[in-house]
């Protein structure tokens, strides 16, 4: 007895995206930090801050939070950040 | 009626390769599932007045969509009645509330359950259980319910266990977690009324931990019992100021009401009992740091206000046995969200429930 059936899975909706060009060097580049608002994530992004402070002749670094790690980054604050900094570095902490 | 499902129409030979298929594709909960076969998913929302094309609900955060043929096709497989439907539309639509946060809620690590509290006359309409063995197996659509929006979870919000669904332990909820409170027996308000919605057919969702159990068959005096249960809603492993559900046994509902205590004047009691001091808290590791000057006399409650805790009363009329659900947060990532059953489709107005929005959110 053949069964027929329908495939119960629903696909996301793919939206096209293309990578920011790259900065040439980070000296004099404002920089901004996008904490996902959990510890770690908050350690993490620290320590790297320290780390690049350290390799580069940073002219700024900016610090955002997200609201909550499980939703979205409200565009309101990606705009923002994104208009005051040259690059981002994010990092999702647990 | 015919449809125009936009889903692809697969076969199998017979029934044991379809279970062997769904279950190879990651299509199910590792138990068998109905065929949802096109004809039976048609019936179901023909019985709803849907369109296969209707959206349900939008997952922002993983640019999903739900539509009725989905959510209908998943309740089919769950082993649902067409009537149940629209219950498991309105709790996805609950879910959907920004402040539930749909997304961390079915992928976190904390592995919760959707805690689904039907009120209503579509309890009896529908043949829901409230009372003996409340939370476990025999009723069809307590079973189903729950089961059906598990199904959804997993084939279109893509919460794959394993893959998006990461619960380092889940819990045996998220097979399906769905009771009617029983309002005929509670000395109190029902949570329908309670929020402004009495006689409606409503769900109430949260994202839950485990039951805890809460046996107590010596007690008669409202304010012993109401000691124990507070102790163990401030049970040191799942403490958060989370929001959390507690499940009343009739038989602890009535000794706590037949001296005159309302449900307002119970929840109260609870969440000034259900408490740490931030020292103990600290000793235990719950938070960081050291022990200071004022910590002993600092208090953390179960939740902010005593209406971060959803009161049902459910289960048989014989039994000293009551059941505590904490938030499966480890602070307030989720809250719960009360919705009226057959408004289709889309989004609902928010109702008296959604008190906190957003405040005091934190990480899941």
């Amino acid at each position: 007895m053949t069964i027929t059936f329908l495939n119960p899975v629903q696909e996301a909706e793919k939206k096209p995206a293309r990578l920011a060009p790259r900065l040439a060097t980070l000296d004099g580049a404002t920089l901004g930090f996008l904490s996902n608002s959990k510890a770690n994530a908050d350690r993490l992004l620290k320590f790297t801050a320290e780390e690049l402070a350290a390799r580069f002749k940073l002219k700024a670094m900016i610090h955002e939070r997200k609201f909550s790690a499980g939703a979205n980054c409200p565009t309101e604050t990606m705009d923002a950040l994104t208009s005051r900094v040259d690059a981002v570095v994010t990092a999702i902490g647990d | 009626m015919q449809y125009a499902f936009s889903s692809e129409v697969g076969q199998a030979e017979d029934p044991i390769a379809f279970q062997e298929l769904f279950y190879e594709r990651g299509w199910t909960d590792g138990l068998p599932v109905v065929p949802p076969a096109p004809e039976r998913v048609a019936g179901f929302l023909e019985a709803a007045g849907l369109k296969p094309s209707d959206v349900i609900v939008v997952i922002p955060t993983r640019n999903r969509v739900i539509t009725a043929e989905k959510a209908a096709i998943n309740c089919v497989m769950a082993g649902c009645r067409p009537e149940y439907l629209p219950v498991v539309i309105a709790v996805l639509q609950a879910m959907a509330e920004p402040a539930f946060f749909f997304h961390a809620s079915i992928t976190s690590t904390g592995g919760s359950a959707q805690f689904i509290v039907v009120n209503g006359p579509i309890r009896h309409a529908l043949s829901m259980n409230s009372g003996v063995n409340v939370f476990g197996p025999g009723n069809r659509a307590n079973a189903t319910i729950g089961r059906a929006v598990r199904l959804i979870i997993i084939n279109v919000a893509g919460a794959v266990p394993g893959v998006l669904d990461k619960s380092t332990q889940g819990h045996p909820g998220k097979y399906s977690l769905c009771i009617a409170e029983d309002e005929e027996t509670s000395p109190w308000e029902p949570l329908n009324a309670e929020w402004g919605l009495a006689g409606k057919n409503t769900v109430t969702v949260f994202a839950a931990e485990s039951p805890h159990g809460i046996q107590n068959h010596v007690s008669g005096n409202p304010e012993q019992l109401l000691l124990c249960i507070a102790r163990e809603m401030a049970s040191v492993g799942g403490f958060s100021t989370g929001q959390s559900a507690l499940v009343l046994a009739p038989e602890h509902a009535n000794i706590i009401a037949k001296s005159g205590w309302t449900k307002r004047e119970v929840k109260t009691f609870l969440y000034e009992h259900a408490t740490w001091s931030k020292a103990d808290l600290k000793r235990f590791g719950k938070i960081e740091g050291q022990i200071e000057p004022g910590d002993e006399l600092a208090l953390f409650h179960r939740g902010l206000t005593p209406d971060d805790i959803l009161l049902v009363v459910a289960g048989g009329a014989a039994g000293g046995h009551s059941a505590f659900l904490p938030s499966w947060s480890r602070t307030r990532a989720s809250h719960f969200q009360m919705k009226t059953i057959g408004v289709l489709p889309g989004p609902q107005p928010l109702v008296a429930i959604q008190k906190h929005p957003l405040e005091g959110i934190g990480t899941p």
